[in-house]
């Protein structure tokens, strides 16, 4: 859309190029912070002012991580975990929010706030409980345990709902019924097509939620081989001292490769939200 | 749309490829307590966290006596909530979990939980160990016993040399410990200090709290497990002198194991810390500068204790026996010398206390103290105290009262009656 | 082939002419309704329903986690209501939400759309710049606010001492906690938040826009009429999880206030009261009654939310 008639140094340009100058700043600087600290001595925090350019330290602090945890591995596991719930909650979550948004069937007004009500359990208390089932069912130190019960989740259905019903007019299912579509096609091949911005940041918004969830995988995985990366990780908390510039180079190692990825598909992911639209 | 083929194309080939790993089976690594392995071997599962330092002696128990030993490392509160869920909902705990001193006050509320080590024969063990720290593990009527001694936290005084210098105080350690004779004496070098220096004394009024309340006789509870916070005049001494602190302005004000302590530590906000053997760590990283300023000797009207662990034997452990040999050996005298050797974890069996590569240890940090020497004697001196299933929420709420005068929001008086009547509503439900 | 063109909500019997061979449109819709909704019924009965029964069942009980758990009815319910911490969690939190809640959405959305102007350069890397916090780990964002909101050492009084100001104790005072735990919330959320609604703003047909300023409508006005109404449903998606996410809050308050929510109990919310009874305390019965008062809270409050929402709509 052309605008006629605003110069690009307009007042309100400017503005609006400050803002997003001072919100780049803020959100960047905690992530700087991370590799000044991860590459100083833990002292470094203490100085006042506090160390503002990295140190030298990076790969002996690097050093200490990956001899204090097996670093890959519990890569290895986040990714496996994250993946698969992102992949299983796209699909499922769509789908649900396709049949909650378009398709009539009875009861579905009851069924939506009941999916909206399960979002309102306090997580915390459900921790023993749940224990209980995965202890039964064996999957104490299996990713299963951390997977299986994500593979959908109340948000992303609610997420999908709110999306399609703002975004496919209920003539487009109309017309594609008049030509004979059932409806997983109408979902397939009509409705997914055209929620790719929804589900890009469904998919960004998952996959970063696994990645840095720790109260579940905590309780449930215990056995080195089978943590994740943020479990990997609070082992590097000494009882009697904590060693900041380890574990602040961990944490900053274990953010680069989300990063590259997230980096990798922002080009699907968040650039694909302008070329998604529909119209 | 046919840009979106690709997309559908993506989802299909990642559910698929799921499938698969479904199909595969991530299969559950079976490591709850009481397993044998195929060819025999007895194979026990260990909860520690980091920085306990016995590992090494844990697998070379294992090697020597054929075993199979698996040992799990968590943070050391998620070891401590673990061990509690699994206990609660009846599955998963280990045949062998380390408990923290705070910790093993719950568990105590729930014996049955663990193997009575009494049963296992750990009467045979009692002589070697402290006495005030195997009481800890017993439960009040001391009939049953939870956990083998790990490490302890007796505490000593570390102090600033040069700021005690400036201040025109004595700085040879000896000569230190003679002029703090009693807290008194501690309050009134420490308005010297702050008239000539300018700086604190103290890093935290909590820290001279909690120091002084565990010197009694009793803390929290009487022999019979009656709380008795409101009447010990032990209590009421260590609030009155941590209120001393704060409206003399001895104290620098900062709260212990927080961002700006560590800052306060390197900048020498405060000339002295009352600390546990274990906090030498936290001093020489948070401010490795400060090297060769701090010394350290004993407190005034004797030691205190702040910490150390046991190992305890959960009941679902099909292996008990296995278990308290393995504990029996890793914690005896000889092997408990080594890890103060290699980790400078302090033992919990005085009778290595004489031995040479003890007392010839000197800290180059600490001005070159005899660090083991001094807590050695500390560790003698401190008294058995009978804790309770609610300490940890009394200690909490006491230290509360001191921080909130502290920030100004409450009179001593004020704070104390607030805490008194929180104290007397959360125990009774 | 079935006809189906007037299929209009809740009139389809009305509209769907006999046919022997095919199946009934809404048939099939209840089919595929019930099939494709399915999967989170499922997975919600086999791992949520039991643990929502037996909170509820445990909320009667006096339970020391490890010891025997014995009956008593309504007991600790009663003591809730009692209890002047627990009103004090209530307080706090709905102290907190408030005033990290309500400007961080509004905030959001003018983040969301200054990203969908079209004369912006470096729209992906901005873009992704205002999602970052929410990837970065909490235990640098603990430090990092340690460092600004400290008595002593921190960047903020720093700077107000810069301005001729006294120091303030953040962490000291329900002031300063509210505001610290608040502003840790918005850095986190608000770009997550301004991604979600420019997911919605993208989906808004440009002619709308176009048609609109041929009309001779300001911008203003376009926002108002046209972005506003279009995105309505994101709106309310997001400030209903902001109430849920907000009636819940725990991480920040435990990490900025640490074990107990300070000396005043300035930062201990709900959810973080029932933590410490559940885990700290072991009292199991009293923070599943807790559990159930928070659930109920929140549900109270997401109707307030959808009745405000709803009429923000019939509005315009």
């Amino acid at each position: 859309m052309k605008e006629v008639g605003v110069k690009w140094y307009s007042p309100g340009r400017i503005i609006v190029y400050a803002v997003l100058v001072i919100m780049t700043f803020l959100s960047l600087f905690p992530f700087y912070w991370m590799l000044v600290i991860g590459s100083n001595h833990t002292s470094a925090i203490n100085k006042f002012p506090p160390a503002m350019v990295p140190g030298g330290s990076f790969i002996e602090n690097a050093q200490k991580v990956f001899s204090n945890i097996d670093f890959f591995a519990a890569i290895g596991n986040s990714v496996i975990a994250s993946t698969a719930i992102t992949v299983t909650v796209l699909f499922f979550s769509s789908l649900s929010g396709f049949a909650f948004a378009k398709l009539h069937f009875k009861g579905r007004k009851f069924w939506f706030l009941f999916v909206l009500a399960t979002m309102m359990v306090p997580a915390q208390l459900g921790i023993i409980p749940q224990y209980m089932i995965m202890s039964k069912l064996g999957w104490i130190n299996s990713l299963n345990a951390v997977v299986i019960p994500s593979m959908v989740s109340a948000f992303g259905v609610f997420w999908m709902r709110q999306y399609i019903s703002a975004t496919i007019p209920d003539e487009l299912i109309d017309a594609g019924r008049i030509d004979g579509c059932s409806n997983f096609r109408l979902y397939w091949s009509i409705t997914l097509p055209s929620i790719r911005p929804a589900l890009a940041t469904l998919g960004l918004i998952t996959f970063m939620g696994v990645w840095n969830d720790f109260l579940w995988p905590l309780v449930v995985l215990k056995e080195r081989s089978v943590q994740t990366i943020q479990i990997a990780l609070r082992t590097l908390n000494g009882a009697y001292y904590t060693d900041y510039a380890m574990i602040l180079n961990g944490t900053f190692l274990a953010t680069l490769p989300i990063l590259i990825v997230f980096l990798l598909f922002s080009k699907q992911f968040i650039a694909g939200l302008t070329e998604g639209s529909i119209k | 749309m046919k840009r979106s083929i690709g997309w559908q194309k993506f989802l299909l080939l990642a559910l698929s490829l799921l499938l698969l790993i479904g199909a595969a089976g991530c299969k559950a690594k079976d490591t709850t307590a009481g397993e044998e392995t195929k060819d025999g071997k007895t194979k026990l599962t260990i909860w520690l966290w980091p920085g306990m330092g016995i590992e090494d002696q844990i697998k070379q128990y294992a090697k020597e006596n054929n075993i199979e030993v698996d040992i799990q490392l968590s943070e050391f509160a998620d070891v401590h909530s673990n061990l509690t869920t699994s206990l609660a909902a009846g599955s998963g705990a280990p045949d062998i979990s380390a408990v923290e001193v705070k910790g093993i006050d719950k568990m105590k509320a729930a014996p049955d939980a663990f193997y009575n080590l009494y049963d296992l024969g750990a009467d045979e063990l009692k002589d070697n160990y402290l006495d005030w720290k195997w009481k800890q593990a017993e439960t009040p009527d001391g009939k049953n016993l939870l956990g083998i001694p790990t490490d302890i936290g007796p505490q000593a005084l570390a102090y600033r040399v040069d700021l005690f210098e400036q201040a025109g105080l004595p700085t040879d350690r000896e000569e230190v410990a003679k002029m703090l004779q009693t807290w008194d004496d501690y309050i009134k070098a420490g308005e010297q200090m702050k008239e000539k220096t300018g700086k604190a004394m103290i890093d935290s009024p909590n820290g001279i709290y909690a120091v002084i309340e565990g010197q009694g006789n009793e803390k929290y509870y009487d022999e019979d497990g009656n709380v008795i916070v409101k009447d010990n005049p032990q209590i009421k001494k260590a609030y009155d002198y941590a209120m001393q602190t704060i409206e003399k302005d001895l104290t620098a004000g900062f709260t212990q194991f927080e961002g700006e302590w560590g800052s306060g530590m390197a900048n020498g906000d405060f000339a002295t810390v009352l600390a546990p053997a274990w906090m030498q760590l936290n001093i020489m990283n948070n401010a490795p500068d400060t090297k060769g300023k701090w010394d350290i000797t004993l407190l005034p009207e004797g030691a205190g204790n702040w910490g150390g662990s046991f190992l305890t034997i959960p009941k679902e452990s099909k292996n008990a026996e296995e278990a308290y040999k393995l504990i029996k050996w890793v914690l005896s005298p000889e092997q408990q010398l080594e890890t103060f050797k290699s980790k400078g974890l302090m033992p919990s069996t005085p009778g290595i206390y004489e031995d040479e590569a003890f007392t010839s240890y000197t800290s180059e940090f600490f001005n070159n103290a005899p660090t083991a020497k001094i807590y050695g004697e500390a560790a003698k001196q401190v008294k058995p105290i009978v804790e309770g299933p609610d300490s940890i929420q009394i200690e909490e709420i006491m230290g509360d009262a001191v921080e909130r005068v502290r920030d100004g929001k409450a009179t001593p008086d004020k704070s104390w009656k607030t805490a008194m009547d929180q104290l007397e509503r959360e125990l009774s439900r | 082939m079935s006809t189906n063109v007037g299929v209009e909500k809740g009139k389809q019997s009305l509209a769907v002419p006999k046919q022997k061979r095919f199946t009934k449109q809404s048939t099939k819709d209840n089919i595929s309704g019930y099939l494709y909704i399915s999967p989170f019924f499922i997975l919600f009965s086999i791992f949520g329903v039991f643990p929502i029964f037996y909170t509820a069942y445990i909320s009667f009980f006096k339970w020391p986690i490890l010891g025997a758990k014995e009956f008593v009815g309504i007991q600790n319910y009663q003591m809730l209501f009692t209890d002047p911490t627990f009103w004090k969690a209530l307080g706090n939190t709905f102290s907190i939400w408030v005033i990290s809640t309500i400007p961080q959405l509004f905030l959001a959305l003018i983040l969301a759309v200054i990203l969908n102007q079209a004369f912006l350069k470096g729209k992906q890397f901005f873009r992704l710049a205002a999602f970052l916090p929410n990837i970065t780990s909490l235990v640098a964002v603990a430090i990092i606010f340690d460092a600004i909101f400290g008595e002593k050492y921190g960047i903020l009084n720093y700077a107000l001492s810069v301005f001729g100001l006294d120091p303030f104790n953040w962490k000291g005072s329900y002031f300063g906690t509210h505001i610290a735990i608040a502003s840790m919330v918005m850095w986190r959320w608000m770009g997550y938040n301004a991604i979600i609604y420019l997911a919605a703003l993208q989906s808004i047909p440009k002619d709308l826009y176009e048609a609109a300023t041929i009309d001779g409508a300001s911008k203003t006005q376009q926002f108002f009429k046209i972005t506003i109404p279009m995105i309505r449903p994101m709106i309310i998606f997001t400030v209903i999880l902001s109430t849920i996410g907000g009636m819940q809050i725990f991480t920040e308050p435990l990490m900025f206030s640490g074990g107990g929510g300070g000396p005043l109990k300035q930062g201990l919310t709900l959810t973080f009261y029932l933590y410490e009874e559940a885990f700290v305390r072991n009292s199991f019965g009293y923070a599943s009654a807790i559990a159930w008062v928070l659930f109920l809270i929140i549900i109270l409050f997401s109707i307030v939310n959808q009745f405000i929402t709803s009429r923000i709509k019939s509005a315009d």
